[in-house]
């Protein structure tokens, strides 16, 4: 019964990814996106709906709370479109070597994904920020029953970052109404699911690239990164950050590619859930607004859709985090991170802090025991960018990594704390949520201008939008 | 350029791969023996696992002792109030504490982290904050019913020295003696009470203190305190006056102990088979709890205003 109730936690919101999948069908490609995207969606929308309950003043009964997304996705599995992914042709036979390859490289991406699985649900709650933050607001979330708790508004629990938006708190909430306890050991298996999802998703990336086999291999070079694999059991927002960021950049990329609006409406959501997962997807949600409008004017019949696609893209994205963005600034719950005093003192002081920072993070990307040569390739990789023109997806995926440690230099820049103790509690952490768009990156410049072997996405040439 | 740059991007990727697998077996390989060694263990052993020593028993201890939401405050010692490492385990314990005991609210302790925040809410006088920040129980001057959780080590010192600046005057206490592993509850409570817990006066042990002439050891007799008459250490007689332990319920006894402030002041319930759960309620708005403690790894104090 237990483990029927625990499959239960962790499916349904995967279902309800996946009856919104099928309610944008155009937009997929390839059914490892669809299905790499659909528990962080599902996640984030139930999630959404727990809120939703919470601010209305109904209670959390799982099975009120599984109504409506239920009723959707039947919907929308009924009244949905076949995706694309269903209606390629029928692919040629591959010689065995290959065949052995791809059997082979799976398995080891099973046999990881599968550990982190079986560690996770070995170990119970650990991590600082597990116990400060994300299964501390889990916990006072479930035994309140609502969002309303005086928990977040209260001084000796301050320590738990009460502005952190309660995507995961909620979700590890839900993991535990469905089981009818508190219990923080199945609550730990969330964590490897969104590890599965974002190979998933940098999968379906990289065979639009070249190669299954090879897209197997960048897959299984970032599945092995030991930071990655270290928060694949740890209960830390980190890797889900990392994940929902990867999912929304390559949904932006097959929008720029596209053009359509199904696609900005599911990187934007993708995007949204990441802010409503930590403050930084917020900001890095804004970035992307920026360059959503960037990337539309660029396009040859884009201009006149720049404006009207980067407001969708906004007010679709924003729709998603914004309610409690609202809510917590109703009470009075303000980010302190920056603020004007500290941005003017940063600034004052900036070329000694971007000594610092530049120092910390060429310290942080050499660190093999935790990043491999991820960074270092990341660079080469980006050098090899600007001679490239024609590859577009190289520029697109350098640019979101480059965005994003731009942005975090600038909080660091500016930032009120402590610099060097803010370096060294969060670098390696902020680092993370940029490692699968660095693979990405290191992948598009290793395959720009490759074809790819078997199974061709779609008929624009591979490494070019 | 391009190509050279090129053929490194693939030389580099071709060692990452070299370091990827590595890496990857060796996660492969230790899954078996963390398998081996965890899986057969309910949550509860692993919690324990992955804790210190003591941790998850003060827990449950703490639950037991409270099972109303109510304040409760992890004393933080720091060894050195510079230390860092010292500061990030404080914290970790109260972090842990403030998890596993919600909806108790989990003070911090014996640490200026968060006091200020604490002031200006309203939980403690904003006067004591000197005090607080060189590392004083606030608990005269609380403003709610205070739980207090203790770790060990370096525990004790800081305890007492802390309690004896205060001027304690009177104290009621209901001791209630309980072992952590239910398995050994078999021992009769009355039994376990005169076996396995000691009182210890002034810095004596149990022998040594009736050695010394200055307790029967018995636990019993009235008043016990005839047994403080006269003490070893400079501190004037008579500090101490007990009454005899009343059996007030199943595993509990009342104890009254009325302490007339100076000297030492030292008085120690010492568990010598488990832990002492003691409930200590103030007479006066001004009491404190004794030092209490135990022989092993943790204790639980509770005091409340009246």
């Amino acid at each position: 019964m237990t483990a029927l109730r625990v499959l239960a936690a962790l499916g349904f919101p995967l279902l309800v990814g996946l009856g919104v999948a099928r309610a944008l069908p155009a937009v997929w490609g390839s059914s490892p996106l669809r299905w790499g995207a659909a528990f962080g969606l599902g996640s984030g929308l139930l999630t959404l709906e727990m809120f939703a309950f919470a601010l209305a003043g109904l209670s959390w009964d799982p099975l009120g709370l599984a109504l409506l997304p239920t009723a959707c996705a039947a919907a929308a599995v009924v009244l949905g479109g076949r995706t694309e992914g269903s209606r390629q042709p029928a692919r040629p036979a591959l010689p065995p070597w290959r065949r052995v390859t791809r059997i082979g490289l799976t398995l080891v991406l099973v046999l990881l994904a599968g550990g982190s699985f079986v560690r996770a649900g070995l170990t119970p709650l650990s991590s600082w920020d597990g116990f400060a933050i994300w299964g501390f607001k889990a916990k006072a979330l479930y035994v309140d029953g609502t969002v309303a708790g005086g928990f977040l508004l209260d001084p000796v629990r301050g320590y738990s970052h009460p502005d952190y938006p309660l995507h995961l708190p909620l979700l590890m909430a839900w993991v535990f109404l469905v089981l009818g306890e508190w219990h923080d050991g199945f609550v730990m298996l969330l964590f490897p699911a969104f590890y599965a999802s974002l190979l998933l998703v940098c999968y379906a990336m990289l065979a639009r690239l070249g190669p299954p086999e090879v897209a197997l291999l960048f897959t299984l070079g970032l599945a092995s990164v030991p930071q990655l694999l270290d928060h694949a059991s740890a209960a830390m927002a980190d890797l889900p950050l990392a994940y929902h960021l990867t999912a929304g950049v390559a949904l932006l990329v097959r929008y720029l590619e596209r053009g359509d609006r199904s696609t900005l409406l599911a990187a934007a959501l993708m995007m949204g859930v990441a802010g409503w997962t930590k403050n930084e997807g917020m900001a890095i949600f804004a970035v992307a607004a920026l360059w959503i409008g960037a990337g539309t004017v660029m396009r040859e019949d884009g201009r006149r859709k720049a404006l009207s696609d980067t407001l969708t893209f906004a007010a679709a994205g924003g729709a998603v985090f914004l309610p409690w963005l609202g809510w917590r600034l109703s009470f009075g719950l303000t980010t302190d991170l920056v603020t004007a005093p500290s941005a003017l003192a940063g600034l004052a002081s900036a070329p000694g802090r971007l000594v610092l920072i530049a120092t910390a993070l060429a310290t942080e990307a050499t660190h093999l025991s935790r990043w491999n040569l991820l960074w270092p390739l990341f660079l080469l990789a980006s050098l090899l960018a600007l001679g490239r023109w024609r590859a577009r997806s190289l520029h697109l995926y350098a640019a979101a990594a480059w965005s994003g440690i731009g942005l975090y230099g600038l909080v660091y820049l500016l930032s009120a704390r402590d610099l060097p103790w803010l370096l060294s509690t969060s670098l390696d952490r902020l680092l993370l949520h940029l490692a699968p768009l660095a693979v990405l990156t290191i992948g598009s410049a290793a395959l720009a201008g490759r074809r790819p072997a078997a199974d061709p996405p779609d008929s624009r040439r591979p490494g070019e939008l | 350029m391009q190509g050279w740059l090129l053929r490194a991007l693939w030389i580099g990727l071709l060692a990452s791969g070299l370091i990827a697998a590595a890496h990857a077996l060796s996660f492969v390989r230790d899954l078996p023996s963390a398998y081996s060694r965890l899986s057969p263990l309910s949550l509860e052993e692993r919690r324990r696992l992955l804790h210190e020593d003591g941790f998850m028993e003060l827990m449950e201890a703490a639950r037991r002792a409270f099972p109303e939401p109510r304040t409760v405050a992890v004393w933080v010692p720091e060894a050195d109030p510079g230390a860092l490492a010292d500061l990030v385990r404080a914290a970790e314990r109260w972090y842990k504490a403030g998890y596993y005991l919600y909806p108790h609210r989990v003070l911090p302790l014996g640490s200026a982290w968060g006091l200020p925040d604490l002031a200006a809410a309203g939980l403690l006088d904003p006067a004591l904050l000197p005090l607080l920040e060189a590392r004083y129980l606030p608990l005269s001057r609380a403003t709610e019913p205070l739980g207090i959780l203790a770790f060990r080590p370096r525990i004790r010192d800081r305890l007492e020295s802390a309690l004896l600046d205060q001027t304690a005057v009177a104290t009621s206490q209901v001791v209630d003696v309980r072992r952590p592993l239910e398995q050994r509850l078999d021992v009769p409570v009355a039994e376990a009470w005169l076996s396995s817990i000691d009182l210890e006066i002034d810095g004596l042990t149990r022998d040594e203190a009736i050695g010394a002439g200055i307790w029967d050891g018995s636990g019993r007799g009235s008043p016990l305190g005839q047994a403080v008459r006269r003490g070893p250490s400079p501190a004037p007689p008579e500090r101490f006056v007990f009454t005899p332990p009343i059996r007030v319920g199943s595993g509990q006894f009342l104890l009254r102990i009325s302490h007339r402030g100076g000297g030492d002041g030292t008085v120690r319930v010492r568990g010598r088979a488990g832990y002492v759960w003691l409930r200590a309620f103030a007479v006066e708005p001004a009491a404190l709890p004794l030092a209490i403690h135990d022989a092993g790894t943790l204790f639980v104090v509770e005091t409340a205003r009246p």
